[in-house]
């Protein structure tokens, strides 16, 4: 496979359409390993955004004009994209999932336990991934994040990576 | 788009709070995490294309692993 990665040429075109969002998640703390052996697979990309129904309709454009199946719960997101819809959804936080159907999964987020979506932003880095600048979450914002939501796959992540920072923590 | 019922699939839909408990995180590992994110290789506009590369070559091989017994 050849090319900038999907994520690259999504953030590109948030980017453009004047959409704040920060890469949270597994991917964001992937993008946070110092190598190979400290990356975790993950399927998904989470991205947060902030509580702002024009912000979160302007990431639907964009993720339909790249050719992204907008959903939400088990439903097609409707038409139109338009405000109204883009308040309902925002004013009950509900996750909204684009998919290019292929493997390419992005969760658009409203939520991030702990936290609010202003402070993450405050003290988001930005790295660089195929020449383009993507926003992500602090790395201790995430683990304290999946630490506060407690799933299993949460505990789960949190062992390993704790287990992968082990070095880190020797000569203390 | 009928308000009543893009209010009633919004509804349908909203996040709810995860009832899991959360995790206690130990100073120890927290201060690892300050120590990762401060390393050069994590600076600001730090290049971490091969980050992506890498998934994409694990994701790869994984769908073109075949079984063989």
């Amino acid at each position: 496979v050849t090319g900038p990665s999907r994520i690259a040429v999504l953030a590109a075109a948030l980017e453009k359409a004047h959409v704040r969002y920060v890469l949270i998640g597994v991917a964001g703390a992937n993008l946070w390993a110092r190598s190979g052996a400290t990356i975790f697979s993950t399927l998904d990309y989470d991205l947060l955004l902030p509580l702002d129904a024009a912000n979160e309709l302007r990431a639907w454009h964009t993720c339909r004009a790249m050719g992204l199946e907008l959903s939400c719960g088990d439903e097609p997101l409707g038409a139109p994209l338009d405000s109204l819809l883009a308040e309902q959804v925002v004013s009950r936080r509900a996750l909204v999932r684009a998919t290019d159907t292929r493997g390419f999964d992005v969760d658009l987020s409203l939520i991030m336990a702990g936290f609010d979506f202003e402070t993450v932003w405050a003290e988001r880095r930005i790295f660089v991934v195929d020449d383009v600048e993507i926003r992500v979450a602090r790395l201790r914002h995430i683990v304290e994040s999946k630490a506060a939501t407690g799933r299993d796959k949460d505990r789960l992540f949190l062992a390993s990576h704790e287990d992968a920072l082990r070095d880190l923590m020797r000569d203390e | 788009v009928d308000p009543a019922k893009a209010s009633e699939a919004a509804d349908r839909v909203a996040t709810v709070p995860s009832k899991a408990l959360p995790v206690a995180l130990s100073e120890r590992y927290l201060r690892a995490v300050s120590r990762l994110e401060a390393r050069p290789g994590n600076r600001p506009r730090a290049d971490k294309s091969w980050v992506e590369s890498t998934l994409r070559e694990f994701r790869d091989l994984i769908a073109r692993a075949k079984r063989v017994r």
